[in-house]
């Protein structure tokens, strides 16, 4: 990318879930901006929910809310009044069909799912696929849990101790194998290979290029056998839920799991997390699309390394930033968004003295004790500095919130939602 | 409840404690072993890992650096599954270094260590990535050792030949009948019970934290302990093929050691009091420090990213000399003289002299109770020593990679026909014969190694399986390998979840409690580690 003469009206710093909303947002209200993107970030290791008080077992979140504001009154969601919290997270959903919102009497409230480790995470959404149905579980509920021999970072066996444990429903886990089923659907198993790490990958994007009804009963037609196989004497009565790890398809899993329900007669569902690359590579996909189809520049392999203010103008900024080959290369800017994630670690950003000085190089002291209820930073004197922050690298230019706060009142897709909805109003406003 | 009496009672399961209990067990004894965290949790598991040659103590110690020359054969015999003999330098990078080097040969000829000065020319074209104005090198025997695997193979030998060995088992008091010991009460952290066990003696091998036991008798000269903490810095990458020492007299920050996939950097010597020993703490100057003084030996030691640091404290005892000067030998205090009978004290010692150290004590053991029994430590193996396995055989029983077999040869010798059937036995019933799983990508840990040592090395939480197999001791500290370890434990334990969840936090704590002088690569790398347990997984 050439230096621009014309500013760009947003540059966003960051391609992660923050920074490709926010993206969306503005271009949907008519506002440009560009993407410049490291590559790499917190994203990739989502789980497939959308958090909000996820510390919170209580269901009435809108009193928690204001307990919550009470309690932490500088965590960057004590700005929104809860109305607007509701309002930020209906839009969302709206936008992305792919995701199950958690309501009741048209209340959002936290639904618990299973996590990584088996235990029971609440939160208001999930991608769709992904079991939460946990009120259906009773005494004589049998879930059965697909363990393939191949997929290496399945945690069914803590899934099923804790449904064990938890609900005290009887577990069962079936035992499949990826290799036989290439080798039943009539493609080389030992092609696809099972030795490397993009194996996961690899075997998600074959379902997703064999997905024909043809295959799916075959692949329906070897769970039965294999269900009468290994349980030859559990009354298929009493099977309430057969759970799959995520990875039949990474676009075409929906497809898949609702003709595997109706082949089976059986509830069939995804667990959350079983691996967090595939499920955040489907919605991290989906975003890329939007981004692609709205027309949005996003520039990948764009360190940011410098910022100041452009000569040419005392309002636009002069950014600076590295692309892959070592190339400098120089962005005038009207506003700039840092949705840098808090695990950045690219430029400046990879030591915190570093981070600090050229912030107050610009004016701009870091950390501040106390962010604007619409994330702009602020120079020394109080005037607004057209620099905002979003998502989870907020809890780095915060000084009050630690990293304890931090994990305990949680982050994640949730923040993204609303810094990023928040930060858009104000661009909006600004315009 | 049945009393049981031993013949002898050892507390700590570091390598003394453990060597203590092989010695003693394989000349018949009757013994217990208790320890009050996992074996080798102690100073045995922050050492250097390596197997002395008697170099670096020439100038100082000649005796013990004599020690050390005997000793490193026989291990290298009775261990050679878990030794490395890679030979180590010592090399001269200024004029001083320099002029030090015709010492350092005279004082190794007299402590009959040997050392032999080769070209900088050709040591350098065997270690590139050291210093390239290396001036003056000598060779010598020193290698590399697994302490955790050395503790644990001592500490199963002594099982197979009746001993009770008692990990997570606190000796909290002394039991006395007038003047005499008869046994010794102890808590066991996990099951939150206490039991008295009764013996004819007792042997503390306490290492740093001996004066804890004393403090049941009345003494009119109490051990003065000095501990030293002494800091290491795991670097990634195996820089160096062999032991990389500065040729000078002893000091800080100058020795490279290669271990696995890493090299381990160290050390220095600050004194530490005994309430601080339990916390050790390292700070980020003195992890400079033993970088920028490791950097005289590779001079790109700073570029490569720090893995981790660990600070152990060195058993010495207070003799009022300069404290790197105390002595590397060992002391063995009787309370005969005190007035007590039935307890033993023996601090100070090495690694590599571990044996010697037991010998010795054990003789004066058997002495004691009036048995006739000799010791067989220097010719026995250690269990799954008999003969060094190769790293073709691994691959070709075990059918796993080139790197995973490299590393299997140096944990499990011969005991690869064990792990073998564990991999049979591992697999799912319905799965396609399969090659192992592997569970920890960064130091080649498979799923059959893991079920091994649950077996036969007594794992008691999950954290214990970290030292036996070095699951998790790699560049990405457990991130990518505890779900699936934990998920293993699910499957083969009757623990509850709750109780796996337990495990799991405390495990991942401890490879976070590093944070606080972590620097900024690795302060960020535990963050997305406590994202994804503590806010992906929920883990509270």
């Amino acid at each position: 990318m050439k230096e621009n003469n014309e500013p760009i009206e947003v540059s966003i710093i960051g391609g992660g879930f923050s920074g490709l909303y926010l993206a969306i947002l503005l271009k949907m209200k008519g506002i440009t901006c560009e993407i410049f993107t490291s590559g790499t970030g917190a994203s990739q290791f989502w789980v497939g929910t959308v958090d909000f008080l996820d510390y919170r077992q209580n269901r009435d979140l809108e009193r928690s809310f204001k307990e919550f504001q009470k309690e932490v009154p500088h965590h960057p969601y004590s700005f929104f009044p809860f109305s607007k919290i509701e309002r930020s997270f209906t839009y969302f959903f709206s936008q992305f069909p792919d995701f199950k919102m958690f309501t009741e009497n048209e209340k959002l409230i936290n639904r618990p799912v299973l996590t990584s480790l088996g235990n029971l995470k609440p939160c208001i959404g999930i991608w769709h696929s992904i079991f939460h149905e946990f009120q259906y579980l009773t005494k004589e509920s049998t879930v059965i849990l697909v363990d393939f021999s191949e997929f290496f970072n399945d945690v069914m066996y803590l899934v099923a101790k804790n449904l064990h444990d938890t609900f005290a429903c009887s577990y069962r886990i079936l035992n499949l194998s990826f290799k036989t089923i290439f080798d039943l659907i009539g493609e080389n198993g030992d092609e696809i290979s099972i030795k490397d790490k993009l194996s996961e990958y690899r075997i998600a994007s074959f379902f997703d290029t064999h997905s024909s009804m043809a295959t799916i009963s075959i692949l329906g037609n070897y769970i039965k056998k294999e269900i009468i196989k290994q349980f030859p004497k559990l009354d298929m009565k009493h099977v309430d839920f057969i759970l799959f790890p995520p990875i039949l398809g990474l676009k075409t899993e929906k497809k898949i799991i609702e003709e595997l329900s109706k082949l089976l007669n059986l509830k069939c569902k995804e667990l959350v997390a079983l691996s967090p690359s595939l499920i955040s590579k489907r919605f991290d996909s989906e975003l890329n699309e939007k981004i692609k189809s709205l027309d949005i520049p996003l520039h990948k392999n764009y360190t940011f390394i410098d910022f100041n203010k452009d000569a040419n103008s005392k309002m636009w900024w002069k950014l600076k930033f590295m692309n892959k080959k070592g190339d400098l290369c120089n962005i005038h800017s009207k506003c700039v968004v840092f949705a840098v994630g808090t695990l950045f670690q690219e430029g400046p950003f990879a030591n915190v003295e570093d981070f600090k000085e050229i912030f107050n190089k610009n004016l701009l002291s870091i950390p501040i004790s106390k962010i604007s209820p619409s994330y702009e930073l602020t120079f020394h004197n109080g005037q607004g500095s057209n620099i905002f922050v979003a998502g989870s690298a907020l809890f780095s230019f915060i000084e009050s919130i630690t990293e304890e706060d931090e994990i305990k009142y949680g982050t994640g897709l949730g923040l993204s939602i609303l810094t990023s909805t928040q930060i858009a109003e104000e661009l909006n406003r600004l315009k | 409840m049945k009393e049981t009496k031993y013949d002898c009672i050892i507390v700590g399961g570091g390598i003394t404690g453990v060597g203590i209990a092989r010695d003693l067990s394989l000349r018949g004894l009757k013994l217990l072993l208790v320890e009050k965290n996992d074996l080798s949790e102690g100073t045995t598991g922050r050492c250097h890992a390596m197997l002395h040659s008697g170099a670096r103590y020439v100038y100082k110690d000649k005796e013990a650096a004599l020690e050390c020359a005997q000793e490193n054969k026989i291990l290298l015999t009775i261990a050679p599954h878990i030794t490395e003999p890679c030979g180590g330098y010592f090399i001269a990078v200024n004029s001083e270094d320099m002029d030090y080097g015709d010492i350092f040969r005279t004082e190794c000829e007299i402590a009959g260590v040997w050392c032999e000065e080769i070209n900088p020319q050709t040591f350098l074209s065997k270690e590139p990535n050291c210093n390239p104005h290396t001036i003056r090198v000598f060779k010598v025997n020193d290698g590399y050792i697994d302490p955790f695997l050395l503790t644990y193979y001592n500490a199963y030998d002594a099982q197979l030949h009746g001993a009770t060995i008692k990990a997570y088992t606190k000796a909290e008091r002394l039991l006395l009948d007038g003047d005499t010991i008869i046994g010794i009460e102890c808590f066991n952290v996990l099951t939150k019970r206490r039991n008295k066990y009764y013996t004819d003696i007792i042997i503390n091998a306490t290492g740093p934290w001996s004066s804890y036991l004393e403090k049941d008798l009345s003494l009119s000269h109490p051990l003065k302990i000095a501990p030293t903490m002494g800091t290491l810095v795991v670097v990634k990458d195996r820089l160096v093929n062999g032991l990389i020492n500065r040729l000078r007299p002893p000091g800080d920050g100058d020795i490279i050691v290669p271990s696995h996939n890493s090299v381990i950097v160290g050390t220095t010597s600050i004194p530490v009091e005994y309430e601080q020993l339990d916390t050790l703490r390292t700070t980020p100057d003195e992890i400079d420090y033993i970088l920028t003084q490791g950097e005289y030996l590779v001079p790109t030691l700073k570029k490569h990213r720090i893995i981790r640091f660990y600070s152990g404290a060195r058993p010495l005892i207070d003799s009022g000399a300069s404290l790197r000067e105390a002595s590397r030998r060992f002391d063995i205090i009787d309370y005969e003289k005190e007035g007590y009978s039935g307890f033993l004290t023996i601090i100070g010692g090495k690694l590599t002299t571990y044996r010697l150290m037991a010998k010795e004590i054990s003789d004066l053991v058997v002495s004691y109770l009036d048995i006739d029994a000799q010791c067989s430590t220097a010719d026995q193996p250690l269990p799954g020593g008999d003969r060094l396995i190769n790293k073709e055989r691994f691959e070709e029983i075990l059918k796993v990679d080139k790197k995973t077999a490299f590393d299997m040869q140096f944990k499990w010798g011969t005991f690869y026909k064990e792990i073998f059937e564990m991999c049979e036995r591992c697999m799912d019933p319905f799965s396609e014969p399969n090659i192992p799983q592997k569970i920890c990508e960064c130091e080649n840990v498979t799923e059959p190694e893991l079920s091994w040592v649950r077996e036969r090395l007594a794992i008691k939480v999950l954290d214990d399986y970290r030292r036996r197999t070095r699951q998790g001791m790699g560049p990405c500290q457990g991130i990518f390998c505890y779900y699936k370890l934990a998920n293993l434990e699910a499957k083969h334990t009757e623990k509850t979840h709750a109780q796996i969840m337990n495990e799991l936090k405390i495990a991942l704590q401890k490879r976070w409690k590093i944070q606080y002088a972590a620097d900024d690569v690795l302060k960020r790398q535990i963050k997305l580690s406590k994202y994804i347990y503590l806010l992906g997984g929920h883990l509270k």
